[in-house]
């Protein structure tokens, strides 16, 4: 009775309502007891801590990093200025309309800096936040120009909220708000798109997700909430002027992120709360000192150290200290080691039946034509051409630099090809994007076994049926019921190829954590969750025990017949290629010299010749075997 | 007509600096792709530091190569004493940019600290009467400005032409890999190349510093017009970071001629946006090919 009661208890403790409960009696608690210069400064820590937020859905979740997000505060602040003076806006109209302006600026600015992968980003929202400060400065007839505007205080009907206590409580609804709205996001399937993005580019497109749109969404919800923060700002302070928020203020706020903990909520708000803490602290003993210009400098420095510091040591933040707590619930307790010993290829005899069988259709085929791709002073590719028709299975094989792993990524769209023509099942694929062509039917998987190390097992899995998502942003982020029951239909899906492929047990554990051989599990079994009807393999026996090779020669046959999936595959190890494929397609140098089945190739004098160069007399068997063999290492 | 002639000159000689920042910042994220958000404050404290050695007497051309031999320590020292490690710590490319805005800070604090808040003027490095071009003006300081990007082009031109040190680093900014499997230090050219790049930053800072006032923060324009002219050239591409500074400060100096001088700072910036928008791969560079 007493474990019952005990586990009751726990149970309790662990529900979000009690915990969302606890904090906001804790918040409350805070502004009976506290002085209003607390109240005022905590009120300001929040403001902080939702722009933050914003920021970490971009630098954390997304992975690209803006230093002008004070820009996008100070047009916030502006806005509600202009709104509330102009207009007479109440708050409740006011703050949302700021953080939609400042959206659809995101949206406009973001989408040709974030089209893009490497440093734009930070580049052009650098020369952003300094030149928002400029045109404030100088927009006299609007903004008040140096002397800025003064902001009347949010009203509530016939109530003015002027006291620090109501600003406090303002700012915290906000806060609770929209730090409610953010942890759903993250964990929604936009999340999981913004992370398989940050993790690999090259996967998460291959299996449907738009680059520039998700990155772009991202960037327009950052400046959402720093939009939303900059407008309570300006109520809280009462005044805009040009030079509140400046680059430095855009530096604070990675400073807060990075100090706090990189791609978690809760260590946004930790690392904007403890730096505005120190911002105050040193405020006050400098005034007390008599030192009130060096306290500006002396902050600069001590927040470049931290920066660097944390950045270096402490990569996942404070928040990372916190490692003692569970992070997230777990499912299954992960109680048997990550199942090292079990084979890298399911073991199971029948394919999951959540994945459905394509009837193989008549005049679905993949056909290359004199495809040429040059990078620089190297013809990876010379007029190539083959073509796999349904229900086959095509090797593509070769030496080391022959252009085979090439062809695979003009297939995919990741180049674009010089010459050549690329159609499956009637579609010129040259016409589609690279996230497009999984919508086409074809899934693929990587030489270098591109998971995605940032999220869950599950969620890998999760990422695999991207198609299959209808939730749009605002459903998710308010946890509507379609969008959970949609989530539910995923998971559930997930767990049956999980359970299938043998990861059942690490399903909630990252998969960065992953061995070499479970990432490869996890890879083919996300390729096949996105229900394909064309698979492209890239050394799928990469790695392998011979033992592992034998059963994924039969998974693959098998993923033929019971799916109905025709394959493309890259492979150097012979036994398997000749033993598995239909025909066979030799590349050397770039050009195709030679195709055919498995026995027209081993006896072709042009593919002896490519393999073993200078010893026409040497068995091709045998050399095939000295390949395979190097193929495990 | 003279007014156009004053425009187009003075334009050419502001975006000789603004192509020398964009060269080190190139230099620098070519060799070592880390882009160097602290460049402006290198530049700013390395200023100082000549602001210094003539304030204590020393001749001109000593004060401004110890401040300029300064800037080459700092970068070195930077990329030796931070971003080595923490890249032998595995950090990733956000971690390495983290680390540089760090930077940034430290240096502005230190600036303060140490020189204080109040504006100061940097004396004029060259004077005479301004030379002739038809019916326009040209001042002195311009043309020596102008003559000094150009004369380091050349010579950043040559030693990467002809030196092994120069072969190494462009091997290392063609093809990394290879470079490392062929045997070339990569630690050692990445120590060059930050060297090389905060040292370019810092004669920038140096020249530009007559024409606005020095203080902890004088040269966070310098730093966007670097970064436009860099985006505008390319990026990735060293005559294009020349030519966008060229381009940048010629097209900065029309609006501000015929529009209006406030608008220069949020010119470089929706100049960045539209390179983007229009052809990312900017004047020169190259598009880059993805690796997957």
């Amino acid at each position: 009775m007493r474990k019952g009661l005990g586990t009751l208890g726990r149970e309790i403790a662990r529900h979000p309502i009690s915990r969302w409960g606890a904090g906001g009696g804790l918040l409350i608690a805070l502004a009976l007891f506290l002085p209003d210069y607390y109240l005022y400064i905590l009120a300001l820590a929040g403001i902080w801590a939702i722009a933050a937020i914003g920021l970490n859905v971009l630098t954390g979740i997304a992975g690209q990093i803006s230093i002008g997000h004070a820009g996008f505060m100070a047009i916030g602040a502006y806005a509600v200025a202009l709104l509330s003076l102009r207009l007479g806006a109440p708050f409740w109209l006011a703050l949302p309309a700021a953080g939609l302006l400042n959206g659809l600026i995101g949206l406009a600015m973001g989408l040709p800096a974030l089209r893009l992968s490497g440093p734009y980003l930070a580049i052009a929202t650098l020369g952003f936040g300094v030149a928002v400060v400029e045109i404030l400065r100088r927009w006299e007839p609007v903004t008040g120009g140096f002397m800025g505007l003064k902001v009347p205080p949010p009203a509530l009907g016939p109530w003015v909220l002027k006291s620090d206590a109501a600003g406090y409580g303002l700012v915290m609804i906000s806060l609770a708000l929209l730090t409610a709205l953010a942890l759903r996001l993250v964990r929604s399937a936009f999340g999981r798109a913004w992370i398989a993005l940050r993790d690999s580019e090259a996967a998460a497109q291959a299996f449907g997700i738009s680059l520039p749109r998700y990155r772009t969404l991202a960037f327009a919800i950052s400046a959402f909430y720093a939009g939303v923060a900059g407008g309570l700002l300006a109520y809280r302070v009462g005044r805009v002027d040009p030079d509140a928020l400046t680059l430095s203020h855009s530096i604070f706020l990675v400073t807060a992120l990075i100090v706090g903990g990189l791609a978690s909520v809760p260590g946004s708000i930790l690392g904007a709360f403890l730096l505005t803490m120190i911002f105050y602290a040193l405020g006050g003993l400098g005034g007390a000192i008599g030192l009130r210009t060096e306290v500006g400098d002396f902050r600069n420095i001590l927040y470049g150290v931290l920066l660097i510091l944390t950045a270096m040591f402490l990569p996942g933040g404070l928040w990372r200290l916190s490692w003692a707590l569970p992070r997230r619930p777990r499912l299954l307790p992960a109680t048997t080691p990550p199942g090292e010993g079990s084979p890298a290829v399911p073991g199971a005899f029948s394919l999951p039946s959540t994945l459905s069988f394509h009837p193989l259709r008549g005049g679905g085929r993949l056909e290359i034509a004199e495809l040429s791709k040059r990078f620089g002073g190297v013809q990876a590719l010379w007029r190539v051409s083959f073509t796999v028709e349904p229900g086959e299975i095509v090797g593509l094989i070769g030496p080391n630099g022959a252009g085979k792993t090439t062809a695979l990524n003009l297939i995919s769209r990741f180049y674009d090809p010089d010459a050549g023509r690329i159609r499956f099942e009637g579609h010129d694929l040259l016409r589609y994007r690279p996230h497009e062509i999984i919508r086409l039917g074809i899934a693929r998987t990587f030489q270098n076994v591109e998971i995605f190390p940032g999220l869950t097992v599950l969620e890998n899995l999760m990422v695999g049926q991207h198609l299959r998502v209808r939730t749009g942003l605002v459903a998710a982020a308010i946890g509507w019921p379609a969008a959970r029951a949609e989530e539910r239909r995923l998971r559930e899906r997930a767990e049956e190829v999980l359970e299938w492929i043998g990861l059942m047990a690490l399903a909630h554990r990252p998969a960065g954590s992953l061995s070499f051989g479970q990432r490869k599990r996890l890879e083919l079994g996300r390729a096949l969750i996105a229900e394909p009807r064309l698979l492209l393999l890239d050394e799928p026996a990469a790695g392998l025990h011979p033992l592992e090779r034998e059963a994924l020669k039969t998974l693959l046959r098998r993923i033929r017949e019971e799916l109905g999936c025709f394959i493309l595959l890259i492979e150097h190890d012979m036994d398997l290629v000749m033993g598995l494929c239909d025909r066979v397609v030799v590349l050397n140098f770039g050009r195709v010299i030679a195709q055919g089945t498995p026995k027209e190739i081993a006896e072709d004098p042009a593919v002896r010749e490519a393999y073993l160069g200078e010893h026409p007399a040497g068995d091709f068997n045998a050399r095939a075997a000295v390949n395979a063999e190097r193929g495990r290492g | 007509m003279d007014a156009l002639i004053r425009y187009l000159a003075g334009g050419l000689s502001a975006g000789a600096l603004y192509g020398l920042m964009a060269l080190g910042l190139v230099l620098i994220y070519r060799a070592s792709e880390v882009v160097n958000f602290g460049h402006g404050d290198m530049a700013m404290i390395s200023t100082f530091v000549a602001y210094t050695l003539l304030q204590a007497r020393w001749p001109l051309p000593i004060a401004l190569l110890g401040a300029v031999l300064f800037g080459a320590l700092l970068g070195a020292l930077v990329e030796g004493g931070l971003l080595r490690p923490a890249r032998h710590r595995r950090a990733s490319p956000l971690t390495l940019v983290v680390i540089t805005l760090g930077l940034a800070l430290v240096l502005n604090g230190l600036a303060g600290f140490l020189w204080g808040h109040e504006i100061r003027t940097f004396p004029t490095l060259v004077s005479g009467p301004p030379l002739a071009l038809g019916p326009a003006r040209i001042t002195r300081e311009q043309t020596f400005n102008l003559s000094v990007g150009i004369g380091l082009g050349l010579v950043l031109y040559g030693f990467l032409r002809f030196t092994w040190s120069g072969l190494a680093l462009r091997a290392v900014i063609q093809n990394p890999e290879a470079a490392r499997l062929v045997g070339i230090p990569m630690d050692r050219i990445f120590l060059l190349a930050w060297a090389m790049g905060v040292a370019l930053g810092a004669i920038a800072g140096i020249l530009a510093a007559p024409l606005i006032y020095l203080e902890p923060n004088a040269m966070l324009a310098l730093l966007i017009k670097g970064f436009a002219a860099a985006v505008l050239g390319g990026m990735t591409s060293l005559p294009g970071a020349v030519i966008g500074g060229w381009l940048l400060g010629v097209l900065e100096n029309l609006v501000a001629g015929y529009i209006a001088t406030e608008l220069k700072t949020p010119f470089a910036f929706a100049l960045i946006v539209a390179v983007l928008a229009v052809r990312p791969a900017g004047l020169l560079g190259r598009p880059m090919a993805r690796r997957v």
